[in-house]
Formats: C-alpha cells, structure tokens, sequence
C-alpha cells in the first residue's frame, strides 16, 4: 500500500512486527536489531523488554476499540503511532488522534491505516495525522486535489490553522482587509 | 417460481427503470423481460450487473409481478408505486394504483 | 438576519467545487455506488423510491424572500415544479438529476444556502423555534446560537463520521416549540439567579424506534463556553458510540447504557480539559452574531389596530383564520402569522414554487424580508403588522394557503411515507389527506381544538408519531399497510411519548379509528380541556373501548 507523507508518495522505513502464526517462532528479540518496527498493543503488552532493547525505533499500532488513553504513559518509547480505520466510517480514531497530539502531546509520525479514502484526508490531516496509507494508482495528485479543496474551515485544531468564523473572529478580519 | 423482471435506477437521472430483452433499460414496466425461471432471472441479474459496471444504472433487483389482462403489475405496493409514481396527486402518477 | 462573510461564501464554493468534481469521479467510474454514497449524502442527496433528492438546509428555519424565491425557482428549473417542507427546517426536492445537482448547489450558494450536512452520521442541520426574534416569551434569539453552532459544526474534521446522525436543536422560549426534549442535544436558553443568560443542556433524546425523552446533564452553561461543551459530548459519544448496531448507535443509547449520571460525569472530565480553550466564544463574537439577528425597525404601534378590528367583526372566515394561525407578537401592533402548509387533501409540507414565490413576496412587503419553516412542516410570516393582516389574508386565500387549521385536528405532521421514501413500510401522505378530507368541515375542526396528529411510515419516525396527542405508525403486515395508533404523546415541554391503543387498523380502517378516538375525547373532555388532559385524566381504556368495540 503506498504511503503518504508531506504530499509525497514514499517508501516506508517501517515493518510491522508479524504475528507468531505468521512468521513461526519469530519473535521481537528475532527480528534485526536495527529495524523500525510497528507492534500492536498486545504486543507491546507482551513483549515490551524485548522491545526496548532494541536499537530500531518503535511504532504502535492500536484499533479503532482501543483508545491511545490506555498507553499515555509509555508515550515516550514510540516514534510513530498507527491508528486504524477499519471502515471510512468508524471515525473513533479522529478523536484519538487529536487527543494524541493535543492532550499528550505526542510529536511522532501519526499514521492513518486501514480503509482510508481520499475524501477524508483533510479531515485526517486536521486531526493531526501526517501520514496515510492509501490504496490507489495516483496518490500524489488525490492528496493535491484533496488538500486544496477547501481553503476555509471554521474549527480550532491542533494543527494551528487559524479558522474562520466566531472562533477565529480576530483573525478572520485581518484575513478580509489582507485580501482587499 | 413467480414471474420477476429487474429493476434499477438510471446512474445520471435517477428515474426508475426496467430491463428489457434488448438489454436496454426503459421507464415501462410493461417493456420488461420477464421470467419465472431461477436461473434466467439471475441471467438478467448478471446483465443488469454489467450496467452497473457501465455507469448506467444503480442498485438493481428482482421483482416480483404478475400478468392480468396481459399488463405486467407489481405485486407489492411499493414496487406499484415506483413503477406508477407516488399515489399522493393524481398529475404524479402515470397508473391507478392497483391494490 | 445572518449574511454570509467571504469566508463563508467561499466556503459553500469551494464545497459546490468540491461535490462537483465528486460527481464527475462517479460518473466517470473513478468511484463506486459505494464509494460516492458517503460523499453524496454529506451533501444531502439520497437515492429514493423514485429519483435522487436533495434535502437542503434551512438552517434555523430563517429565509429571506430571495432565498424563497431562489428555492422556487429551483424547484421549477430542476424538479417538478414543487418542493417538500420537512420536520427538521429543510426542504426536500423529489426529482433532482444527479447529472444536475451541482448546478443546483451552485444556485443555492448564489442566495447563501446549501446542503451540506443534511444527511450522513454528522451533526445536521441546527433547528430553532421557529417563532424565534417575534415571540413575547423569548429569552433571546435562539438564531444566534444555532447559527455558532453551524458554523462549529460544518465539515467538523472530528465529528464527520460519527455512530450515527447527530440533531441538535436550540429555543430561546420556555414553550417550547423546537422539541428539544427529542433531539441528540437540546439547548433550552436560561436565565440563572444572578440575571445571566445560558443554557440548560438536555441530551440524549430522540424518536426513532426507541423514542427517550432527553435528560438534563447541565442545568446552566455561560454562553462562552457553548463550543468547548458541545465539544466535549461530541468526542464522548465519537468515542464511545455504539459502532456494531446501527438501532443502538444513537447517542440516547449511549446515555442509558452508561446511565445519565456517568454520562455526564465523562464529558464533565471531558470539558474540564477543553474549557477556556480555542473553542471559548469571545464575547464580541457573540455580539457580532447578535446583531445579524437584532429585531428589524418595528414602527412604533398601538396595541390595536382599527381595520383589522373592523374585519375581523365583518368576515367570519377571516376571524377564524386568526384565531388559528395568528398568534401574538413582541411588539405591540404586530402579530406572528403561520401559513398553513396542510390545505384539505393535500400532502402536508408541500408547496408549489409559484406558492413559494406568493409567500416571498408577502414576506418582502409586510414581514421585514423574513419567513421562518416550522418543524410542523409549515411556513411563518414573523412580524405582520395588524393592520396588514387583511391583505395578507386576502393574498393568501388566493393561492391555497390560508387554511385556518394551525395545531388543529388536520395541521398533521407527516413523513414523505412509501410515496417517496425508500426505507417506508407504508403510505403516510394519503392517510393524512384522508384524515384532512374526514375532518373538512372547519367548523368542527375548530370546536375540537388543538390536537395533533403525527404520521411515520416507518419506525424511523420521521413523522414524530411517538410524540403526537395521536400517532400514527406506518407497518407492513405480509404486504399490506397497517397503521398502529397511539395516544398521549408530546414535543413540547409537557414531554411524553405516547401509548400504544391496541392492534393496529388496515389502510381503509385508519381513518374511521382517527374519528372514533376523536369522538371519545368530544365525549369525555370537561370544558376546554385538551386531548392530553382528557386521557391523562381517563386513560387508555374508554378509547380502546370504543375503537375495538366491533371486534
């Protein structure tokens, strides 16, 4: 699946940490020391000095049923965080994302996966996301079209876009007498 | 197995139509294909399908109908009334509704 | 009223740009039927019975006779000459063309109006009284709350995916007559001890198939911190939201499961981290809203006014109408005038555009320029003066619109039903025109009284029928329409849901029932007692009593 990341399509550092069924016996002290690596919760529950002793970095991925409140105080340990859409329309991880980046503060990767449609990309990248896993043939040009498309929001979010409307009164003002 | 024609609704417009045996799809019931055999009401099914595929027409069925007087009708209402328009103005409709 | 800044103007722009080029990916085949369902109904536009229609928003139900005349002009250019008035401050259009549709979106944005957010799990369109800004019992202006609202609320990042749709409703007047005991969120505007205005929040209420009436989980909230507490409920319920059924996923279930008690303790802890944030509203923000909303130059006017007086004593037909769909005003010499969307025989909410275009002109010459929707699917005329009433009246009865039955036996709400609607079971439109036929004689209808009567089509309950004095449920038995009656039930703020009478009656035999059970309430009630008083005083059994009595 491509990956997105400041309008570019780029190859992604990250493996994801397979499941024993998948890779058999393979564990987290198996995998070379030096890969970034993705774990789920469960296994980051399970196997977490293994995984810090490793020289890569550190990824989490979490569904959409496990909120990043249960995980705020190892924070610290990942560079990146996953949040999946498991459909377009379970919209949890909006809220999960924000709260990552505007509650506590978390400065890493904030990746979108799962079933990621063009059309929620800027609603995505207001929340604080800043990469996307997302199918299709052209994603460079989806993203152009799709982050230039709105040009006027009306919410305060931790992206520091300023909006327009009662919320951004002040400056929507100066925005008009900038524009004359 | 009853008799059952395929129903959909046209991708741009949005009208209500019907497939007919030249696999074109018109706003009269009565021009429909028909059949009451399983497999060549799924045939019409897979051709309606087709269309969708074209961008033709959206969503299709199968519908249940019966034949009096050599007239097609839906058997039930709702199916009346997509066929005939709503029942709430006469000018709407272009069929009495049959109970 | 509001007007559009340039933000918001390019704002709806870009989001016509944005749907159009969304249509050009469908018809093109870059987007699947399922893939361009959740875009299209983001903008209002379903795929029905019939055709697509668009269901455009009202927000807070206020018009100006431009914007009336552009949605008649709308109505003829890309429908059939006619439009339908919904329950929720919209208009639906039956028969656009999806090939069409931005266009038409493009033509509403010209008059500052749109569709977004009409359909989809989104917060929809914020409902007013729609009496707001000429109601004697107002507060304030609910307008200038639902108006932060839509604009907080539009194309929210957060919550445009939420469980389920989101309804909120704002009243500025202790009648309610907004329903907000029924909505996802209600705001009741308060006034505290200390003199200040804010809001009592209720949430969690709703109709569908499991009607609740909504709870109280703050009694008073300052108005600057409006956003940050709307906020705060909102990313509770994203969260925590049931996503695995969709019959549970509205937020009303979310409160009972939790119990209202933890409910509120969670956007408590919620709003304590948000409040005095990005989302406080600065107080000359409020204001400047205000003023978009601030009362037009009444004339300074005596209490009475000597020709209307004078028609009133000449011209039966016009006294009666008064006393039905004139109701009082704020300032003196003027009166609220409802125009009635519910002629004897016809389908409830539609009006034709030359109809639409009778009420624009009225509006711009006696109204201020101002006409309100109901959610009783009916149209306000907000500050007439008295001595205008007669003209008003006069054009009125000319195009079908003067019917003197506001809140009567025949001013039914109904759902579009199986006419239109493609998750209906049963007809709704014609059973209220049957009723409306049953009960021609205006005479009658007056001497009953206020009573109202709601019809769904479905358990949905887009025809409020849990909370009419009489409901009418549409259901589909082995292929047949049956309706299920209730009784008792109330939006305003005597909240109630109403009763199931007994078994449910065949498309011909509903109207006889309606008839019987309003016979029954003629013969029990004790002076000017209403249907409600009347069966909370002798319950459910005499009516079932006389309905079943045959069988």
């Amino acid at each position: 699946m491509p990956l997105l990341k400041d309008g570019q399509v780029v190859d992604d550092p990250w493996a994801n940490l397979p499941e024993p069924s998948e890779a058999e016996g393979q564990s987290a002290g198996e995998t070379a020391i030096d890969v970034d690596l993705i774990v789920t919760l469960e296994q980051w529950r399970n196997g977490r000095e293994a995984l810090l002793k490793r020289n890569g970095r550190l990824g989490l991925r979490l569904r959409s049923d496990q909120p990043p409140a249960e995980i705020v105080d190892d924070l610290e340990h990942f560079d990146l965080i996953a949040l999946e859409f498991p459909k377009f329309s379970d919209g949890r991880a909006y809220s999960y994302a924000r709260l990552l980046r505007e509650r506590h503060g978390f400065k890493g990767e904030l990746r979108a996966v799962g079933n990621i449609l063009r059309d929620q990309l800027f609603f995505m990248l207001r929340c604080g996301f800043d990469s996307f896993e997302i199918a299709g043939q052209d994603a460079t040009t989806a993203w152009r079209e799709a982050i230039a498309e709105m040009g006027v929001w009306y919410q305060p979010t931790g992206d520091g876009r300023l909006p327009s409307g009662v919320l951004g009164g002040a400056f929507g003002r100066s925005r008009a007498v900038a524009a004359e | 197995m009853p008799l059952k024609a395929v129903t959909a609704n046209r991708l741009r417009e949005g009208d209500v139509v019907y497939l007919t045996e030249s696999g074109l799809w018109s706003n009269w019931l009565n021009q429909a294909t028909v059949s009451n055999d399983a497999a060549a009401q799924e045939g019409l099914l897979q051709r309606a399908e087709a269309d969708v595929a074209a961008r033709k027409i959206v969503a299709p069925y199968l519908i249940d109908l019966i034949e009096v007087d050599g007239i097609l009708q839906p058997t039930s209402t709702r199916e009346n009334i997509r066929a005939a328009g709503p029942t709430v103005r006469a000018d709407y409709r272009t069929a009495p509704l049959v109970a | 009223m509001y007007r559009y800044d340039e933000f918001d103007l390019a704002f709806v722009q870009q989001r016509v740009a944005q749907f159009r080029g969304q249509v050009e990916r469908r018809l093109a085949g870059e987007l699947s039927e399922d893939e361009f369902k959740p875009l299209r109904l983001m903008n209002g536009l379903y795929l029905q019975l019939h055709a697509y229609m668009l269901r455009v928003a009202v927000p807070y139900g206020t018009l100006s006779s431009k914007q009336m005349r552009r949605l008649a002009r709308i109505a003829r250019d890309y429908d059939h000459g006619y439009g339908h008035f919904t329950t929720r401050q919209n208009i639906q259009y039956n028969w656009p063309k999806l090939a069409e549709v931005p266009d038409l979106l493009a033509e509403l944005a010209e008059v500052e109006m749109h569709a977004i957010q009409t359909s989809g799990n989104c917060i929809r369109n914020v409902t007013a009284d729609h009496f707001a800004g000429a109601s004697a019992d107002e507060i304030e202006d609910p307008r200038i709350y639902a108006e932060i609202i839509r604009q907080w609320s539009s194309l929210h990042p957060e919550f445009s995916f939420l469980p389920r749709k989101f309804k909120i409703a704002v009243t500025g007047a202790p009648n309610d007559r907004a329903a907000v005991r029924f909505h996802d969120i209600g705001l009741q505007i308060r006034r505290n001890e200390a003199g200040d205005v804010g809001f009592e929040v209720i949430v969690g209420g709703g109709q569908g198939r499991t009607p609740v009436i909504g709870v109280t989980i703050r009694k008073f909230l300052p108005k600057a911190h409006l956003l940050s507490y709307l906020e705060a409920i909102l990313r509770v319920y994203n969260q925590l939201g049931r996503r695995d059924n969709l019959y549970k996923a509205r937020i009303k279930i979310l409160v009972q499961q939790t119990g209202a008690e933890v409910f509120t303790r969670l956007v408590d802890e919620e709003w304590a981290e948000l409040k005095d944030g990005a989302l406080t509203l600065p107080a000359e923000e409020i204001e400047r809203i205000e003023t978009y909303f601030a009362p037009p130059a009444f004339e300074t006017l005596p209490a009475n006014s000597p020709a209307f007086e004078a028609r009133r004593f000449e011209d039966r037909d016009f006294a009666r109408w008064v006393r039905s769909n004139v109701s009082a005003h704020k300032a003196d010499g003027y009166a609220i005038v409802s125009i009635s969307l519910k002629p004897e025989g016809g389908a409830p909410g539609d009006a034709t555009a030359e109809q639409m275009e009778v009420v624009a002109d009225l509006a711009e010459a006696y109204s201020f320029d101002e006409i309100l929707i109901s959610h009783e699917q009916n149209l306000v005329l907000p500050h007439v003066k008295l001595s205008d009433l007669p003209a008003v009246w006069d054009k009125l009865v000319q195009h079908e619109l003067a019917t003197p039955n506001i809140g009567l036996v025949s001013d039914m709400i109904a759902c579009p039903g199986l006419d239109y609607c493609n998750l209906a079971n049963a007809r709704s439109i014609p059973v209220a025109q049957r009723i409306s036929q049953r009960f021609s004689d205006l005479n009658r209808q007056h001497e009953i009284g206020d009573l109202k009567i709601k019809i769904s089509g479905c358990i949905n309950a887009c025809g409020h029928h849990h909370v009419g004095h009489i409901g009418i449920l549409g259901v589909d038995k082995k292929g047949e329409e049956f309706y299920q009656i209730t009784l008792g039930g109330s939006a305003d703020e005597n909240a109630a849901i109403g009763k199931i009478v007994g078994p449910a009656f065949s498309y011909d035999a509903v109207v006889d029932a309606i008839d019987s059970i309003v016979d029954t309430y003629l013969g029990l009630r004790q002076d000017n007692e209403k249907f409600n008083d009347t069966y909370a005083r002798v319950g459910i059994t005499p009516f079932k009593e006389k309905l079943y009595a045959a069988a």
